[in-house]
């Protein structure tokens, strides 16, 4: 982040929570963004995957479990479900993401 | 000079503390939680050595889990670069492909090993699959983005001085590419090695992945912690050989790269 801001808030007699609020947090917003939407694709997979190795219930349970059974369409709807849903938030957060990296630039 | 001498013994230090703090938090917990449920640092090293050498029981499993990463991450490496040079030079195929490529490297794909199960049996030829599966796609998508990111001034002065398409590869295009390309190579082994720890977890008959899950359904935790301690060596290893290389030809910004197309404003 360039050092002018700051400077300009504190020539502008901006307390330091102030310049925190209005000029910090807005320059550092994509970025954190971007943390975020790793953060959940990250959790997301170790969600499943715990899930498909060691659990009772869930998503990446009933894949493990229609597997073991030989119930193939079970399995492979799951599969799909769990790639529709995958696809489906991730594709949203980027969108979020490019509009704010995109306003940013303005 | 004698300040930043001062604030680099500092750091030093610093860094060496913190594994300290965790072996003396480990043995705190032991302590707190009894060492049927987490046993004490000496316990864990004193089975982790007699693995390792005396009575064996971790090297064919270590064997086992390093020629699947081997294999699943050299044809991982392979292909992946062929691939992403191709999708970084031809600007068609890289825009069909894109989106399908950020959008595999997005999902959890442990929830496919079933099919890989079904391809390539319970063996280790689909772990091997798997953790190539794993590690394809940040390879494709750095190279990918760091052959698209070459300024075609630099090329176009190649071309001025008469150098030939191979020159041009040695000279202009490798040297931009590469520091990338260590991120990329980085990242594809973390995730070609965590797909094939996974796969054995999953399902197999070998391997360290495939101990840690006896080990946890006999609660034999002194097993599970040592396996926990040679799986993080060598990630932390090979990590750390990357992370020296990436840092003499010049750190990139990894989750730009990653993230592909974000025209950020020059910072």
């Amino acid at each position: 982040m360039d050092w002018i801001y700051p400077k300009v808030g504190r020539s502008l007699r901006l307390s330091s929570f102030e310049i925190f609020i209005w000029i910090y947090f807005p320059a550092a917003t994509p970025y954190i963004f971007t943390g975020l939407k790793l953060g959940f694709i990250y959790s997301l997979i170790g969600v499943i995957a715990s899930e498909f190795i060691i659990s009772t219930r869930g998503l990446g349970h009933l894949i493990s479990f229609s597997y073991s059974a030989f119930d193939t369409e079970n399995m492979y709807a799951s599969m799909l479900l769990i790639v529709l849903i995958a696809v489906l938030i991730n594709g949203s957060l980027v969108r979020i993401e490019t509009w704010l990296y995109g306003r940013r630039a303005k | 000079m004698n300040v930043r001498r001062k604030r680099e013994i500092l750091i030093r230090l610093g860094i060496i503390s913190v594994p300290i703090l965790i072996i003396a938090l480990w043995q705190l917990g032991s302590i707190i939680l009894k060492e049927f449920i987490l046993p004490s640092p000496l316990c864990t090293f004193s089975v982790l050595r007699n693995g390792l050498f005396e009575g064996g029981w971790l090297l064919s499993d270590l064997k086992a889990t390093m020629i699947e990463l081997l294999l699943g991450y050299l044809s991982a490496v392979i292909l992946g670069l062929v691939v992403g040079f191709i999708l970084g030079m031809h600007r068609f195929s890289r825009e069909v492909m894109e989106p399908f490529v950020l959008n595999i490297y997005a999902i959890p794909k442990v929830t496919l090993f079933p099919i890989f199960l079904f391809l390539f049996g319970l063996g280790m030829e689909s772990k091997v699959a798997f953790g190539f599966f794993h590690g394809i796609f940040p390879i494709i998508i750095l190279t990918m983005n760091a052959i698209k990111d070459i300024k075609d001034v630099y090329i176009k002065v190649g071309w001025s001085f008469r150098l030939n398409p191979l020159k041009i590869f040695k000279e202009i295009v490798f040297p931009s590419i590469l520091p990338s390309l260590m991120t990329g190579l980085r990242l594809g082994f973390n995730l070609a090695f965590l797909g094939v720890v996974l796969g054995e977890m999953a399902a197999s008959r070998s391997g360290l992945g495939y101990t840690l899950m006896k080990s946890e359904g006999a609660f034999y935790m002194e097993k599970i912690l040592s396996i926990i301690l040679v799986l993080a060596v060598i990630a932390i290893t090979v990590n750390f050989v990357y992370y020296t290389m990436e840092r003499k030809l010049g750190r990139v910004d990894e989750i730009r790269v990653v993230e592909g197309e974000k025209s950020l404003p020059v910072r």
